[in-house]
C-alpha cells in the first residue's frame, strides 16, 4: 500500500500554501507538524480530493485519486479540523447518515456504527441529540465517522482538539490499534500525541515539507541546541525576552530554565537531550 | 446467493485464472504469486452498489423538519384564502409562493455548508456534487407537487396559465437558477448573497404585480411570457447540471492565515 505525493502545489492567489511537495507514505502512522498556515489543512485537503492541486499528482498504489474517484475515496476516512453537524441529528443517526454516502450497506453500518460508539465511548448516549453534546464529545463522534468505512487511508486534522488528557489516552490506543496495514496522517499541536503513536514525523513549513523521519531521529537534528540554566528572577526575564525558552520552572529562589539556541545561551547553561516539542520551538518559533 | 456476490465470486474465479499457480519448490516464488493474488482481490470492487432511487432516498433525513412544513403551509394558506375570499388573489402567489420555495431551496441546499458539514461530506465516496444531485432530486419532486397543486387551485378560481407562469414560475425559476449560481460559484461563503437573491427577486415581482393587466392580453404577450419562462426553466436546469458536474467548489477561508 503506497500513497504517493509528487511535486504538488497549490496556490491561493499568488501565495502558495503547498509548494512544490513529495512525499511517499506506506503504511504507519505519520504525524505533521507544523504552524499556522504552514499548508498542513491544505494538503489533507488535497489527499482527501476536497481541493484540486494547482500542479502535481498524488496516486494511490500507482493510480491518480482523481482517476479513482469514488473507488478511492471509499477507501479514505477523514476528520477535518473544523467540522459541525445537523442538529437534528443523534449521534447514531448521524453515523447511519455518513455511513449512507460513504456507500455502506445499511445491516452493516448499524453494525460498524454500535461499535464505533462503544469504542469512542459514546454507546451510552447513542440516542442523544448531537447539539447537547460537549466538544469532546463531538470530536469523538467525528472520530468514530471517519472510521466508519474501516479505511485504508485515515486523515485526521487536529483530531485531539478538545480531548481532555484521558480522551487522548483512548484515542492513541484506538488509532495504534487501528493503523495496522493502513496508512494514518494526523496533524496536530499537541507535540506529545505525535511523540506517542506516529512511527513517521513530516515537518512542513511555507507549503514546503522540512523533514521526514522517525521521531527519535529528527529530534537528533536538533541535538546541542537545547539547554537548561539555573538563573534568578530579574535574569530569567531578561533571557525570556532574548531568546526562545521552551519552558522555565521556579525551583527555589531561582528559575531554571529550558532554552532552545544554537549557541551556549549563558557559560552556565548545560546541554540536555532535546523532545519533540523543542523540535517544534526550534522550527517554529516565531509562529508560536 | 444475491446477484452480487455471484458476480463477485465470478471475479475472483477470474483473477485465480489470470495467475500462474503458485511453484510450491520455490518459497520466493509462491510468496509473489500469493501476494499478487491478495492484491488482486483487494483491488476488486466488491461494495455494494445501491439503485440512483436508493442513493436519492438515503438524502430524505438530511433535509430540515422546517422545510417539509414551510412547502405544506404555503399552498394550503393560498387555498384558504383564495377560498375564503371567494376572488383570486393572483399577487398573493407570487407573494407566498415564490419566496415559500425559493427561500427553503436555497436553505436546504446550503445546509450541508451553514453546518459545516461540507468537508465530511466531500471527502465521502458520493462526494458534494453528487450528494446535491440528490438533494436537489427531492426538492424538485416536492417543488413539482406543490407547483401542480397550486395551479390547478390558480386555475379552478379562473386564472389561465400563462399568468400563472408570469407571477410564480417565471420568478421562481429566476431565483433558483441565481441560487444554483451562487452555490457553484461562491461555495462556503455565499450564503448572504443567495439569501438576498432569494428575497429580492419574489420583492421585484411583488412590485411588478402592483401594476394591474390590461382587460385583454394579446396572445402575442402570453407567448412572450410562455417562452420567457420555458427559457429560464432551460437555464435553472443547466445551472443545475452545471452545480452537480463541478468536482471542486471555492473555498472561502474563515481563519486568518499566517503566511511564514
Amino acid at each position: 500500500m503506497e500513497l504517493r505525493i509528487e511535486n504538488l502545489t497549490k496556490l491561493y492567489g499568488t501565495n502558495p500554501a503547498v509548494n512544490d511537495l513529495s512525499l511517499t507514505m506506506t503504511t504507519g502512522v505519520y504525524g505533521l507538524l507544523g504552524a499556522n498556515g504552514a499548508g498542513k489543512t491544505t494538503l489533507m485537503r488535497l489527499i482527501c480530493d476536497i481541493l484540486a492541486p494547482t500542479s502535481g499528482r498524488i496516486s494511490y498504489n500507482g493510480q491518480s485519486i482523481w482517476e479513482c474517484g469514488d473507488q478511492y475515496r471509499s477507501i479514505l476516512g477523514y476528520l477535518p479540523q473544523d467540522f459541525g453537524y445537523y442538529p437534528d441529528f443523534s449521534a447514531l443517526k448521524f453515523l447511519l447518515y455518513m455511513a449512507a454516502i460513504k456507500g455502506l450497506s445499511r445491516g452493516y453500518a448499524k453494525e460498524r456504527a454500535l461499535e464505533l460508539l462503544d469504542r469512542v465511548g459514546l454507546l451510552p448516549v447513542k440516542d442523544r441529540k448531537i447539539k447537547t453534546f460537549s466538544g469532546g464529545m463531538r470530536q469523538r463522534l467525528g472520530i468514530a465517522q471517519a472510521m466508519l468505512n474501516d479505511p485504508r487511508v485515515l486523515v485526521l486534522d487536529e483530531p485531539t482538539a478538545g480531548l481532555d488528557p484521558k480522551e487522548r489516552v483512548r484515542f492513541r490506543n484506538l488509532i495504534s490499534a487501528f493503523s495496522r496495514d493502513k496508512i494514518v496522517l494526523l496533524s496536530t499541536h499537541i507535540v506529545s500525541d505525535v511523540e506517542y503513536i506516529a512511527g513517521e514525523i513530516l515537518v512542513m513549513r511555507k507549503g514546503k515539507l522540512l523533514h521526514q523521519g522517525r521521531p527519535d531521529e529528527i529530534i537528533h537534528t536538533i541535538d546541542g541546541k537545547v539547554w537548561e540554566c539555573r538563573v534568578s528572577d530579574g535574569q530569567a526575564e531578561a533571557l525570556i525576552e532574548s531568546c526562545n525558552v521552551s519552558n522555565l520552572r521556579a525551583d527555589g529562589k531561582e528559575t531554571v530554565l529550558r532554552i532552545i539556541s544554537g549557541e551556549k545561551p549563558l557559560d552556565t547553561a548545560w546541554a540536555v537531550e532535546p523532545n519533540l516539542e523543542d523540535l517544534y520551538l526550534y522550527y517554529f518559533a516565531e509562529q508560536a | 446467493m444475491r446477484k452480487r456476490e455471484r458476480e463477485m465470486w465470478k471475479d475472483v474465479g477470474k483473477i485465480l485464472l489470470q495467475n500462474i499457480p503458485p511453484d510450491t519448490e520455490r518459497e520466493e516464488r509462491k510468496k509473489e504469486t500469493l501476494a499478487r493474488l491478495g492484491r488482486d482481490v483487494r483491488n476488486m470492487d466488491y461494495r455494494d452498489v445501491p439503485s440512483f432511487p436508493k442513493l436519492v432516498l438515503t438524502q430524505l433525513s438530511y433535509f430540515s423538519h422546517r422545510m417539509w412544513l414551510v412547502q405544506v403551509c404555503v399552498p394550503v394558506f393560498l387555498f384558504l384564502l383564495d377560498y375564503q375570499s371567494g376572488y383570486l388573489h393572483k399577487a398573493a402567489y407570487t407573494i407566498c409562493l415564490v419566496p415559500g420555495l425559493a427561500l427553503p431551496f436555497f436553505r436546504e441546499l446550503y445546509r450541508v455548508y451553514s453546518h459545516n458539514m461540507w468537508e465530511m461530506e466531500a471527502a465521502c465516496r458520493y462526494n458534494l456534487p453528487r450528494l446535491l444531485l440528490f438533494r436537489l432530486c427531492i426538492l424538485s419532486g416536492v417543488d413539482l407537487i406543490v407547483l401542480s397543486c397550486s395551479l390547478a387551485v390558480f386555475c379552478r378560481r379562473g386564472g389561465v396559465l400563462w399568468e400563472y407562469a408570469l407571477y410564480v414560475l417565471l420568478p421562481f425559476f429566476l431565483t433558483a437558477a441565481f441560487c444554483l449560481l451562487i452555490l457553484r460559484h461562491f461555495g462556503n461563503g455565499g450564503e448572504a448573497v443567495g439569501l438576498t437573491a432569494a428575497c429580492l427577486m419574489p420583492l421585484g415581482m411583488i412590485s411588478l404585480t402592483r401594476f394591474p393587466l390590461p382587460e385583454t392580453v394579446s396572445e402575442w404577450i402570453q407567448g412572450a411570457v410562455l417562452a420567457a419562462t420555458l427559457a429560464s426553466l432551460l437555464l435553472l436546469l443547466r445551472n443545475a447540471y452545471r452545480l452537480c458536474s463541478t468536482q471542486y467548489y471555492e473555498i472561502y477561508r474563515k481563519e486568518p492565515v499566517s503566511w511564514n
